[in-house]
């Protein structure tokens, strides 16, 4: 300003004024040099002081982490038999922009794939960059759709979850979606194992959202998921399963559950569910034949109940198997409800009171175990909290404590009401006296496989069984040794000559217990027609090997487990006796057992041939 | 080239009337300057070529065909199947460039600014063109392209030496004059006037929003009254803002400007893009080639953001040193219009510095987001023909008042209106 106020103020400045003004040329650089400053010093703020924070923001947009899947994890029954496994499937995609006609390329493709072309048209006039035609589609199918020739529609390889033995154990294994995650049975309860680790990949993109040439940057390979080895025994899962469906048609029943369980390692030989479910079309199945009912569904558990009570006043030492109870009359008076026999007995004997399912004498024992006593127990054989089995979805069952008792609960309790437990419950609690008093926790899997692994090496039940055979010991206790050396030989006599006479196998002896639990109906009493028929038992009862529970869900055809679950736990059993390579026993080991002679429970097994012999146990 | 053919056609003739009239006020060389005999020939620049000038440049130019091939490799890979596609274009007009660069230093720009009003007229007359003929071509709503067979002049970059040379021919005749604005400023202002509606109406307001501020730099600079001038950047304000506000596209620009993350990935995507391609390259650049910018984020990458181009895949240092390149380069061509006695190569001279710097600091400018978003080019690196072929020919001219016998101090002495020569204030 000066200079200009200067340059005006006198005449006398013009004379000397050079035209042009080295000063203004001057002046003006100094100007245009400032400006320079100013962008020199929005540039260092740019690329050094905010630097940061915006390259993390240009990242954003130029690379996108994509995850590079592992190959899941196979699952094995216990002779490595395939259960699950991954199979590469081709999955057909379209990249509308570069379609062209997108109807003509909806048409042709729907003709193809057999779908609505209007909603595939629709489908691919979308804004999105990237449309799935079919996923894990088979080979010819895509095939076809490539041989059309269309612009822009291209294959990737998928991996597609395949149950190679369709339906058997379909509850069990459970299955995994389309994205590969497991969704229920042993694919959910080990899909971190089964998944492996994802590996991770940075690829660069340009503004236009493609993958660009500029490459991809590996962060981290893919870890293959590990193979998993399920206790199952496919074949005996199978045989058990088709038992179990014939059973289940036979007596015209809604449902039906069947467990086959090892008695001391627990291992879980087979577990199946009727209706059947086809983990291959999961998406399709009835939510209530997905369900794995052995250990999601709780019912009353009835009579198979009483072993319980019975239990808690051995234990508790006020009776013996031979003491006298008064069943006189077929009714008791528990608080303001009456409960009655099926049939009207005299004076019987604890053994005889559980062979007749007596409820009257089932209830005179509780009384005089006490309710304390009887729910000690009753917790102690693991009703009422989960096994802890490998299976996801588990129930823990109902059972209130005796603070929550009413007048009728001691009674009611006593008979398997007023209670509710998962079958597998039921089968834990068998096991307990089967092998001696001890509360396994079942398990679905062995363990996850190892390279070097071999078929046949891994899942024998000789070597399983000897090598855990040492763990026993260290569980925790349901009832002491005696105890249940009492309860087995009681149990036998069911089978023998009580109600549990049809679950009777030539050869074997045979111990178990019928339940027929009346359900609750909608006005909350008990219904007259629905009822649970179950039995569980264990055999060979000489050396317990495996504990066996059945049950049935609303069968019609009859009335009472003895002729519904009892010929059922027969022929699961006879199933597992082949399968198992359980060796028959001398006839006159009942004898021998009864004189106190302490029982093997480590019986050789394996070798010798299984044939049902003539004689039934004990005779 | 014919023009020139003519030239050294009348000199081998010894026309010696026609030189006498070149030599002429008011400059009035003496008569041992030998200049005129023989025009182009390298005893005129014996003293050699400035270094100073030709240094940056050859560095600006190199820099550009490098920054070109790394900017405009995917686009020309995508639009015209071949990589290298502006590559050689861009180093065909580097060499068109440097031919034009070395006619116009071998040529004393005396000779050249007789030919300023035929160039002023056919600048004009291509401005027309563009608008009015079947040649004139049009992109995304701008008329700014002649096409002529396989080639595309763009005329506006031609206008920027034509008023550069107008007005050096025409301001030092004013005198004293230059401070009335009827005698001194209106012939000016008339014809950059007619050259802005022409510009206006492609519409190429960034250009004509450049030349408008170069040719009152000069003004300035040729010793206009400040009045004046103050007066005419009044009056221009309502109409800029009359020419921003009622184009939906400028003032969005404009706002945008104000606040380029209010929408980051609409209006402010171009200005944000510059930001993230500098933060990218951060002070060592991610390395040549490797910047992800140009893969269509940032809009033209090859010419109007080159710069950002450079941020990323050179880094602040790279920045730094191009910007210290085109200081050099401007500073010397003003320390050249200081020194040179002659007014009409003294104004040549700061006419070339005030293009060449306003055009490389606006370009800058809108990189960084100081300056609201104006496409021009970066002279010397950015990709294009028109560009560089009359970016050289300003450079060439500039080297012509360069050239050591106009410094002489004879020259100086000769020089009746300085009366301060050679000091330097």
């Amino acid at each position: 300003m000066r200079a200009w106020s200067a340059r005006n103020g006198s005449a006398a400045a013009d004379t000397r004024q050079h035209f042009p003004s080295r000063r203004r040329m001057t002046l003006l650089a100094v100007l245009w040099s400032l400006g320079m400053l100013a962008v020199a010093a929005k540039l260092v703020q740019l690329q050094v002081i905010e630097a940061d924070v915006l390259a993390a923001r240009a990242r954003n947009q130029h690379e996108r982490l994509i995850a590079l899947p592992a190959r899941r994890g196979d699952i094995y029954d216990r002779g490595l038999r395939c259960l699950a496994a991954t199979v590469s499937a081709p999955s057909l995609y379209a990249i509308p922009s570069e379609l062209g006609d997108v109807q003509e390329a909806a048409r042709q493709i729907a003709a193809v794939l057999k779908v609505d072309r209007r909603k595939l048209a629709d489908r691919l006039a979308s804004s999105s960059s990237f449309v799935w035609l079919k996923r894990k589609t088979g080979k010819d199918e895509a095939g076809r759709i490539l041989a059309l020739g269309l612009p822009g529609v291209g294959w990737l390889e998928e991996n597609l979850r395949s149950y190679p033995n369709g339906s058997v154990a379909g509850q069990v294994i459970g299955f995994a979606g389309v994205d590969n995650v497991g969704l229920e049975g042993l694919e959910l309860r080990h899909d971190a194992l089964l998944t492996g680790s994802q590996g991770r990949a940075l690829v660069g993109r340009d503004a236009l959202q493609r993958a660009f040439v500029v490459g991809q940057w590996l962060l981290s390979e893919p870890t293959a998921g590990r193979d998993v080895v399920a206790s199952l025994d496919v074949v005996l899962q199978y045989q058990t399963e088709k038992a179990l469906a014939a059973a289940a048609l036979k007596e015209q029943a809604v449902a039906g559950t069947a467990i086959v369980m090892d008695v001391q390692t627990g291992e879980l030989y087979a577990m199946a569910n009727y209706p059947p479910f086809d983990p291959n079309a999961f998406s399709g199945a009835r939510p209530e034949s997905r369900r794995n009912r052995a250990v999601t569904d709780m019912f009353e558990p009835g009579s198979t109940f009483k072993v319980v009570a019975i239990a808690a006043a051995l234990e508790a030492g006020v009776v013996k198997a031979e003491t006298m109870i008064d069943a006189a009359g077929g009714a008791i008076d528990v608080g303001p409800h009456t409960f009655h026999d099926w049939k009207t007995f005299g004076n019987l004997t604890v053994a005889e009171v559980l062979a007749n399912s007596s409820n009257v004498g089932t209830i005179r024992i509780a009384q005089k175990a006490g309710a304390e006593q009887l729910y000690r127990t009753i917790r102690r054989f693991g009703f009422g909290s989960p096994t802890g089995v490998d299976l996801p979805g588990e129930a823990a069952g109902m059972l209130a404590p005796p603070g929550r008792w009413s007048a009728t609960s001691l009674g009611a309790i006593a008979i398997g009401q007023e209670i509710s437990a998962t079958l597998l419950q039921s089968a834990v609690a068998y096991a307990a006296i089967a092998n001696g008093g001890y509360l396994v926790t079942p398990r679905m899997t062995l363990r996850a496989l190892d390279e070097g692994d071999v078929a046949g090496t891994l899942g024998s039940p000789v070597t399983a069984r000897r090598a855990r055979a040492d763990a026993l010991a260290n569980l925790p206790r349901a009832i002491s040794e005696p105890v249940a050396h009492q309860l087995q030989r009681m149990l036998c006599a069911v089978v023998d000559d009580g109600t549990g006479a049809k679950a009777a196998i030539a050869g074997y002896s045979v111990g178990g217990k019928t339940g027929t639990a009346q359900k609750v109906d909608s006005e909350g009493g008990y219904s007259m027609t629905r009822s649970v028929a179950s039995f569980v038992g264990f055999l060979p009862a000489q050396a317990p090997r495996v504990v066996v529970a059945v049950a049935l869900d609303e069968p019609r055809a009859h009335r009472w487990a003895s002729s519904s679950a009892a010929p059922l736990f027969r022929d699961v059993a006879w199933h597992a006796i082949t399968r198992l390579r359980i060796p028959r026993e001398p006839a006159n080991w009942q004898t021998a057992g009864l004189s106190g002679t302490p029982v093997s429970r480590f019986s050789a097994l394996g070798d010798a041939p299984c044939r049902p012999g003539a004689n039934g146990c004990g005779g | 080239m014919m023009l020139l053919a003519q030239v050294r056609f009348r000199y081998h003739r010894g026309d010696r009337a026609a030189a006498a009239r070149v030599s002429s006020p008011p400059t009035s060389a003496p008569a041992r300057d030998r200049t005129f005999d023989f025009p182009i020939r390298w005893s005129t620049i014996r003293g050699g070529l400035d270094p100073w000038i030709v240094g940056p440049v050859f560095v600006l130019l190199s820099l550009g065909l490098v920054m070109v091939f790394s900017a405009s490799a995917f686009i020309a890979e995508r639009d015209y199947g071949s990589h290298g596609h502006y590559l050689w274009r861009q180093a065909v007009f580097a060499l068109i460039g440097l031919a034009v660069m070395a006619l116009a230093a071998l040529v004393d720009y005396r000779v050249t600014l007789r030919f300023t009003y035929p160039l002023v007229v056919l600048v004009l007359a291509l401005l027309a063109l563009v608008l009015v003929s079947p040649f004139g071509h049009a992109v995304g709503g701008a008329r700014r392209w002649l096409v002529v067979g396989n080639m595309t002049i763009q005329p506006a970059e031609f206008a920027k030496p034509a008023l550069i040379l107008y007005l050096a021919q025409l301001l030092p005749r004013k005198g004293a004059a230059i401070r009335s604005f009827s005698q001194g400023l209106l012939p000016a202002l008339i014809v950059l006037g007619v050259v802005l509606v022409l510009l206006l109406l492609e519409p190429d307001l960034g250009t004509a929003l450049l030349l408008a501020g170069v040719v009152v730099a000069i003004l300035v600079a040729a010793g206009a009254w400040l009045p004046h001038v103050a007066l005419l950047g009044l009056l221009s304000v309502p109409v800029l803002l009359g020419l921003i506000w009622n184009v939906a596209y400028r003032r969005r620009r404009l706002l945008t400007f104000l606040d380029p993350w209010a929408d980051p990935s609409d209006a402010g995507f171009q200005i944000v893009q510059s930001f993230l391609a500098f933060a990218s390259g951060g002070a060592w650049g991610v390395g040549l080639g490797d910047g992800r910018q140009k893969l269509f984020f940032l809009p033209e990458p090859h010419t109007d953001f080159i710069f950002s181009v450079i941020g990323e895949e050179l880094g602040l240092v790279g920045t730094i040193a191009a910007m210290a390149a085109v200081a050099v380069l401007i500073w010397r061509a003003v320390a050249v219009a200081r020194r040179t006695a002659d007014p009409r190569g003294a104004l040549l001279a700061f006419g070339v510095a005030a293009l060449l710097g306003g055009q490389s600091l606006i370009h800058m400018g809108v990189a960084v987001g100081i300056l609201p978003t104006k496409g021009l080019p970066l002279p010397l690196v950015s990709y294009g023909g028109s560009s560089l072929t009359a970016t050289m020919l300003c450079i060439g001219l500039l080297l012509s008042v360069a050239a050591p016998r106009h410094v002489s101090a004879a020259d100086s002495a000769a020089d009746g209106l300085s009366v301060r020569a050679g000091r330097i204030t």
